[in-house]
């Protein structure tokens, strides 16, 4: 609950849209503007906000909400 | 002050067990509980907030959950309070509350302005917004604040509800990516006035943007361009690689003179970074030519003649001590320097450009209690304050007096603003012997019981300067906050209260960079000082002739030339008041009108018996056939006041006549600032030309007014 919370936040303010509902499911293709640079920002300000830091193999399979509440599970 | 306190959390946290019970909720108000450092735990607060939010729907429920918070006094109760009536659409009231945890908070806390900043853009309290996010981005956040506020700070800019001081278009050149970069660049020249229009080159292919005429780069017309490279471009082996280095740099300084051929504009070139940890160690600098020598010589062939208009950015000073790079961040996606340097990178780079286009902050106001020294005059008397040793606080003091002094060595105005009796304040510079700063080097001493923000505001007029080129240092935070809402032009640095955390502010704000040093910056608090003698003879009621003549002023005036351009770009980007068509130039299109027969471009220097005022102001004249028509007029207001305008007039007709003309057009371009400019050209005999706006004179029939108090020499 927590974690997802704390992305949907992030989601929010960096694609500033306060509508903006995400899920587990919620991909790329989902929400526009979340491209290639986007997720670089994206998975910096999640290392910087949760103190942690992603693989390089982790962050290219991002492609989901899901995907990186996956990858911030096995860092934390 | 600290932290989460034990009480509010107890409360939320059996609120919460009450509702239910959730094991990560409990631990969310733990972290909450844990809190250190920070006001209290925003993430964690936030996320209190994100789980009341979607358990509490009933409206009987949210009343009762908002009249719990409200009777709570904790800065974190009002902020969760405030998520929550935004939440629930009561957005004027979130504003109410946050704004009473922004007031209890002894620093400004950025993501706290940031959340206000987006309910203010919600009210479309667009220009309150800004102030916001200018607070936030002047505490330099860390990068994932850029990446929060970005979209945030592109409706702020594009609602154009504040004013900026000026519009750059920047071009970014580099042999790394740069779509990290571009939000915190705009962040830090938004935070000093500038809307900055950015053009990325696709990285690695700066040569062709540069050498092809059809690039991106020319259509784009850029003002300033940031020629980005780093150590990976030299490919330097542990030793050796001279020859590679040598055609690099010279690579690079061709580039450099192609642009500026084709498109005039201002170039920071950024220097090579000396890389940490290299696989021969200390020996990479022992070696004559080890990699770090190389790197060094490769900035000292960059640096070595540096052309007008051309300033280097050393990278090796941003972030002592902590690799510039994060080999994984390159690997991955070439990223350089790393996302955590780039904020500092980028106000380097923002002080560079403003330094350039003439917007680099002027005066440095001081506080004295706890500022200058430690301890309070008033009460403590001279023996009880602390400057300069034994005690590391005195040595503080002292040293940020030393910092101080050496701004205004190279032309950096000094100001006092404290409250406390004149007397008090004056006695330390007067008879402290380990004071570093003396009466004498302040351009204007408040020292009185008004607020601070009125003293401000006089001393602007007093000094003809705009507030926005104030940077007010002061350790007390209530004082720093009433600033920043009272005068939003006025730079404030968000250091802690500790000497070391001013000077600390001063050093990371950049806010006094420049990029040539100019004999006028040496001489201009005499200048300054000397203005604010003539403002008391004036005052005195003497005559005013009797007062010109007393003077003995000679204007020395000659073509603008290679010794000039420096100075004459300063004041043809910094000159506001005086100054009749605010036409910007950089250093290139200074020189290109300098040496073309089709204009007349003369520069004008002023001593009286105050002393030398330096070059102060410039005339610029196109040349069409038998008319000349005034480009740009202006005059530094350092000598206003002293009929200067007169004699500048009469050198300009007395050049068109010799030189064949028949009329003189001026013209005049109003700006917020240029006021006192409006009627320059009927004042000098100018008749109403046709066109509206413009001034006509003709030579054939009219007289240029005298300019009897001035006596002329010419150069060159």
């Amino acid at each position: 609950m927590s974690q997802l919370a704390f992305l949907q936040r992030l989601f929010r303010e960096i694609f500033e849209d306060d509508t903006l509902a995400i899920t587990p499911e919620t991909s790329h293709a989902d929400i526009e503007g979340w491209d290639s640079i986007a997720q670089v920002k994206l998975v910096l300000a999640v290392e910087s906000e949760l103190g942690i830091r992603f693989e390089s193999t982790e962050i290219s399979a991002i492609q989901s909400v899901g995907d990186l509440m996956r990858a911030i599970e096995k860092h934390s | 002050m600290s932290v989460a306190k034990p009480a509010f959390t107890g409360e939320l946290v059996s609120y919460l067990l009450d509702s239910a019970s959730d094991a990560s909720l409990v631990s969310e108000a733990l972290r909450l509980l844990a809190a250190s450092g920070r006001p209290f735990a925003v993430d964690a607060a936030d996320t209190m907030a994100d789980v009341l939010e979607s358990r509490t729907s009933a409206p009987e429920a949210r009343s009762a959950l908002l009249l719990a918070l409200s009777e709570s006094d904790r800065p974190a109760a009002r902020y969760v309070q405030a998520r929550l009536l935004a939440a629930w659409g009561k957005v004027e009231e979130a504003i109410t509350a946050i704004s009473a945890t922004l007031g209890s908070l002894p620093a400004s806390e950025p993501a706290l302005l940031a959340a206000r900043a987006r309910w203010l853009v919600k009210q479309k309290r667009f220009a309150e917004a800004g102030v916001d996010l200018r607070a936030a981005f002047d505490t330099h956040p860390a990068y994932s604040f850029y990446v929060r506020t970005e979209r945030l700070l592109e409706k702020v800019v594009s609602a154009k509800a504040i004013k900026s001081r000026r519009t750059i278009r920047l071009a970014l050149l580099s042999s790394s990516t740069t779509g990290l970069l571009a939000p915190v660049l705009r962040a830090a020249c938004f935070t000093r006035g500038i809307e900055l229009e950015l053009y990325e080159g696709v990285y690695g292919s700066y040569r062709q943007e540069v050498l092809d005429p059809t690039s991106g780069l020319y259509r784009f017309r850029p003002d300033a361009v940031v020629f980005l490279v780093n150590s990976h471009d030299l490919d330097l082996p542990p030793r050796g690689g001279a020859q590679q280095v040598e055609a690099f740099c010279q690579e690079l300084r061709e580039l450099w003179s192609a642009l500026q051929a084709k498109n005039p504009c201002h170039i920071v070139q950024v220097g090579f970074e000396s890389p940490a940890g290299g696989a021969w160690g200390s020996l990479e600098d022992s070696l004559p030519d080890g990699r770090r020598r190389m790197i060094a010589h490769a900035n000292e062939l960059l640096l070595r003649e540096l052309p007008t208009g051309v300033s280097f950015l050393n990278v090796d000073v941003l972030a002592p001590g902590v690799p510039l790079e994060s080999l994984q961040e390159w690997h991955a996606s070439r990223q350089f320097p790393r996302a955590d340097a780039l904020p500092l990178f980028a106000d380097a780079i923002c002080a560079q450009l403003r330094a350039a286009v003439g917007l680099s902050s002027k005066v440095l106001v001081l506080d004295l209690d706890n500022t200058l020294w430690g301890g309070v005059i008033g009460e403590d008397g001279l023996g009880g304050i602390r400057i300069g040793p034994p005690t590391a606080e005195g040595e503080a003091h002292r040293a940020l007096q030393l910092y101080a002094k050496e701004l205004q060595a190279r032309g950096v105005l000094l100001a006092v603003c404290s409250k406390n009796n004149l007397a008090d304040a004056q006695a330390p510079f007067q008879s402290h012997a380990d004071m570093v700063l003396k009466l004498d080097d302040f351009v204007s001493f408040k020292a009185n019981w008004e607020d601070k923000a009125t003293n401000l505001v006089a001393m602007a007029k007093e000094l003809s300067l705009g507030l926005d080129s104030f940077v007010f240092l002061d350790d007390n935070p209530v004082e720093r906050s009433w600033i920043r809402s009272q005068v939003p032009e006025v730079t404030v640095p968000d250091g802690g209260t500790t000497p070391w955390a001013l000077l600390a502010s001063l050093q990371r704000g950049m806010y006094f960079d420049s990029v040539a040093l100019t004999s006028e910056d040496l001489e201009r608090k005499q200048s300054y000082a000397a203005t604010a003698a003539l403002q008391q003879v004036q005052q005195s009621g003497a005559s005013l002739e009797g007062f010109l003549q007393g003077l003995n002023m000679v204007a020395t005036h000659g073509p603008v030339d290679a010794n000039t351009i420096a100075r004459v770009t300063q004041l043809v980007n910094k000159t506001n008041q005086f100054n009749v068509t605010t036409r910007r130039y950089s250093a290139e299109q200074v020189k290109q009108f300098a040496e073309s027969p089709e204009w007349w471009c003369r520069w004008f220097r002023l001593a009286d018996r105050f002393g030398d005022h330096g070059l102060i102001g410039t005339i610029f004249a196109r040349i069409e056939g038998d008319t000349w028509f005034v480009d740009t007029w202006l005059m530094s207001c350092r000598v206003l006041g002293r009929h200067l305008e007169e004699f500048m007039c009469g050198q300009l007709l007395t050049a068109a006549a010799a030189r064949g003309a028949l009329s003189v057009v001026g013209e005049y371009l109003p700006t917020d600032k240029n006021a006192m400019a409006a009627d320059l050209f009927p004042r000098m005999g100018f008749a109403n030309d046709v066109t509206p706006g413009r001034f006509r004179f003709e030579l054939a029939t009219q007289q240029p007014l005298p300019a009897p108090w001035i006596q002329s020499r010419t150069e060159g």
